[in-house]
C-alpha cells in the first residue's frame, strides 16, 4: 500500500462570538467560544444549554453545509460562557455557526471584532427571528449585533446604526469575508401601527358605567363590572384601551421589552405605542397569569398587560389561588417570581378589569333568576374579599335601555373622552404621581384635602364597617378623580365622596328577588 | 498501515487480535507508550468518512477490548487510543482520538 499522505493534524483553533440569552425579560451577554481540535469528528455544547439550544448541533451542521461552506471533520466543542445562566432558545445558533467558521479558518479572526450576532439557523442557512430580539440586542456586548431581518424593526429601538439584518449564513459569510456590504435595513413601515380600535361610541346607553369607565380611565383604579350576559361587560372593557393615552417613550420601551421577551406580535414599526389590551381565559393558570413556568421565567398576562388593561372575563370561573396572585401585583406595580433557579421582577402596572355575572344563571336581581339562594351566595363568595377590596370601581350593569339601543342618538365617542382622560392624567403627574390611584396618604392630604362634611361621611363609612383602612385611601383617590373629571377643584367635597363610595359600594349579588 | 506505525517507531504487537466481543486492529508500543489502533478503510467518502463511524459504541467497544487484551498480556505503559482512516491510498491518522 503506498502512503501517499500522512496527517497527524496538531492544530486548533478558538474563536470567539459576542451574544446574548434572554431570562425572563431580560437578556445575559453571552460569549460563545468555539474550539476545533484534531480529534474524532465530533460537537459537544457546554455552557447550560437546554434542549432547544443543545439542538442547534444539527441545525448548525446542516445550515454550514447548505451555505456551501465546509463543515470541519474535526473535534468541535462549543462553550457558552457564562457557564452559571443557563441558555435557552435557538438565537445562539449563528453565532456558533459564525464561531465554527472562524476557528476552521473559513472566516479571518478579525472580521468578527465587535460584532455580535443573534439569530436562530434553519437547515437552509436561513437566519430567523428569536423571540427578545430587543432585550437581546441590547444586552449583547459588541456595538454592532447582526440579527434577523424579521427581528431588525424592534431590534432597531436599540438604534438603527447597531443593527445589522440578514437572511441567511452565506450572506454573514460573504459580507465577513469582504465579498459584499451589508443588506440595508428594510424601510420602516407605521401605517398599520394605529390598529383600529373599538369606540366607545359603539356602546348605546348606560350613561352610569360609561362615567365609571371615565373615572377608571382617568385615575387609573381598578374595576369590577357586574351585569347578566348580553348587557355590555365585555364590550365596555375593550374599549377602555381606547381611553387611555398614547404611551410615553419609556412605557413603549418597558411594553415592547416585555412582549418581545414572551414573542408576542408586534407592530410593523416595531414599538407598542398604545395601551396593550390583555384578556386571557379564565382557565389560565397561575404561572400564565403572573409569570414563571418551568427553565425561563416568562412573563404573565399582568406583565404583558403593564402600561394598559388586564381584562378577566367570568372573574368567579377564574381559580381562587390564581386571582388571589394577583394581590401583590396590584399592590407594588411589579411581580416578582421566585424559583430555585433564581427570582425575577417583572413590572405589573395595569389596569384591572373584572367581569362577572351576578349569579349562575346571569339573571340575578330580576325576577327571571332561577338560582337558589345557596347558589347565589356561592357564586358571589368565588372572589375573594382582599381581592374585591383593592377593586375601586364596582358598577353593576342592566340589560341596556331599549329606547337607547334602538336609538339614533349620537353618543360620545372615545376620542372625546380621552380628552378628559388626558387632563386628569395631567393633573396627577403635577401631583408626583403616575396616576390618581397611586397618590400617597401624604399627596392626598396635600392635594386632595377633605371639607368638613366629607369627612364626615368618611367617618360614618368607617364606622358601619363599609370601608377599610385600604379601602379609606382607595376612596380618596377615586373621589380625587371624580372631582378632578368635573371641575378639578382642590377640596373634595361630600357629593366626591359619596360618588367615590357609590362606585365602591359591592354590588348585590344575585338580588333579593324572593 | 502496520508499515507507517514502524516507520515512525513503533513496535507492532498485536494484529486482529480478538476475544468475544471485540477486535482490536493495531496494538502497538513504543517506549512506554501502548497504543490502540482502530483502521477504518473505505473505498469513496460517499457515505461518510471513516472518522464518523467511530462513535461512542464504539470507543467503548475497543475501551472494553483494550482492556482484556492488557490482561492477557504482561505489559504496562501509558495507553494511547488512534483512529486511522484509509481511504484509497490516503492515509490519516488521528492520535489520541478519544
Amino acid at each position: 500500500m503506498a502512503v501517499s499522505r500522512v496527517q497527524f493534524s496538531e492544530t486548533t483553533m478558538l474563536a470567539t462570538v459576542r451574544s446574548a440569552t434572554l431570562s425572563g425579560i431580560v437578556g445575559h451577554p453571552v460569549q460563545v467560544e468555539v474550539h476545533v481540535a484534531s480529534g474524532l469528528p465530533g460537537f459537544t455544547i457546554v455552557g447550560l444549554p437546554d434542549a432547544s439550544c443543545r439542538e442547534a448541533r444539527d441545525r448548525v451542521r446542516a445550515a454550514i453545509l447548505s451555505s456551501d461552506l465546509t463543515w470541519p471533520m474535526r473535534r468541535i466543542t462549543v462553550n457558552l460562557a457564562p457557564g452559571d445562566v443557563p441558555k435557552v432558545g435557538a438565537g445562539l445558533d449563528l453565532p456558533m455557526a459564525v464561531g465554527i467558521l472562524v476557528a476552521s479558518e473559513q472566516i479571518d479572526a478579525q472580521s468578527v471584532q465587535g460584532l455580535g450576532m443573534v439569530g436562530e439557523l434553519g437547515l437552509d442557512g436561513s437566519v430567523r427571528p428569536v423571540p427578545g430580539a430587543f432585550p437581546l440586542v441590547d444586552s449583547v456586548e459588541a456595538p454592532v449585533v447582526v440579527i434577523a431581518t424579521a427581528d431588525a424593526r424592534v431590534a432597531s429601538i436599540v438604534g438603527s446604526d447597531r443593527v445589522r439584518p440578514v437572511t441567511d449564513l452565506k450572506q454573514v459569510a460573504d459580507v465577513l469575508a469582504g465579498r459584499r456590504c451589508w443588506p440595508d435595513p428594510p424601510p420602516v413601515d407605521c401605517s398599520g401601527d394605529q390598529p383600529s380600535q373599538p369606540d366607545l361610541a359603539d356602546v348605546k346607553g348606560q350613561r352610569a358605567a360609561k362615567w365609571a369607565l371615565e373615572v377608571v380611565a382617568a385615575g387609573g383604579h381598578h374595576m369590577l363590572l357586574v351585569g347578566p350576559p348580553g348587557a355590555g361587560k365585555t364590550m365596555l372593557a375593550r374599549r377602555l384601551p381606547g381611553l387611555l393615552p398614547d404611551l410615553t417613550h419609556q412605557e413603549s420601551i418597558d411594553a415592547t421589552r416585555i412582549h418581545s421577551a414572551a414573542g408576542c406580535r408586534l407592530p410593523d414599526s416595531g414599538l407598542i405605542r398604545r395601551p396593550p389590551f390583555r384578556a386571557p381565559h379564565h382557565s389560565a393558570s397561575m404561572a400564565a397569569l403572573v409569570g414563571g413556568g418551568s427553565g425561563r421565567s416568562r412573563p404573565g398576562e399582568v406583565s404583558l398587560a403593564s402600561n394598559g388593561v388586564l381584562f378577566l372575563d367570568e372573574v368567579g370561573e377564574f381559580a381562587p389561588s390564581v386571582l388571589d396572585a394577583l394581590r401583590q401585583p396590584l399592590e407594588e406595580g411589579v411581580v416578582r417570581v421566585a424559583r430555585s433557579g433564581g427570582s425575577v421582577e417583572h413590572p405589573a402596572r395595569l389596569l384591572l378589569v373584572a367581569a362577572m355575572n351576578p349569579c349562575p344563571c346571569g339573571e340575578g336581581g330580576s325576577a327571571a333568576c332561577r338560582c337558589p339562594a345557596s347558589a347565589r351566595a356561592r357564586y358571589s363568595r368565588r372572589v375573594s374579599g382582599p381581592l374585591l377590596d383593592r377593586l375601586d370601581v364596582m358598577v353593576q350593569i342592566g340589560r341596556p335601555d331599549p329606547a337607547a339601543l334602538l336609538g339614533r342618538g349620537a353618543e360620545e365617542s372615545s376620542a372625546d373622552v380621552a380628552k378628559r382622560v388626558a387632563f386628569v392624567r395631567a393633573l396627577a403627574v403635577e401631583r408626583g404621581a403616575a396616576t390618581n390611584a397611586e397618590l400617597t396618604e401624604a399627596q392626598l392630604e396635600v392635594h386632595a384635602p377633605l371639607s368638613d362634611e366629607a369627612r364626615t361621611t368618611i367617618r360614618d363609612a368607617l364606622v358601619s364597617g363599609r370601608l377599610s383602612g385600604r379601602g379609606l385611601r382607595r376612596v380618596r383617590c377615586v373621589a380625587r378623580t371624580i372631582r378632578d373629571l368635573d371641575d378639578a377643584g382642590t377640596e373634595i367635597r361630600e357629593c366626591d365622596v359619596a360618588a367615590a363610595l357609590s362606585l365602591r359600594a359591592r354590588p348585590v349579588m344575585g338580588g333579593d328577588h324572593d | 498501515m502496520a508499515r507507517h506505525y514502524e516507520s515512525a517507531g513503533y513496535e507492532v504487537l498485536d494484529r486482529n487480535w480478538q476475544v468475544r466481543g471485540g477486535e482490536l486492529d493495531l496494538v502497538m508500543a513504543r517506549g512506554n507508550e501502548i497504543v490502540f489502533c482502530e483502521v477504518k478503510t473505505r473505498t469513496s467518502h460517499r457515505w461518510g468518512g471513516g472518522f464518523e463511524a467511530v462513535d461512542h459504541r464504539k470507543q467503548r467497544f475497543l475501551r472494553r477490548t483494550a482492556i482484556s487484551w492488557l490482561d492477557s498480556h504482561d505489559v504496562h505503559g501509558e495507553v494511547r487510543f488512534d483512529v486511522a482512516s484509509v481511504v484509497g491510498s490516503r492515509i490519516e491518522v488521528i492520535e489520541a482520538a478519544f
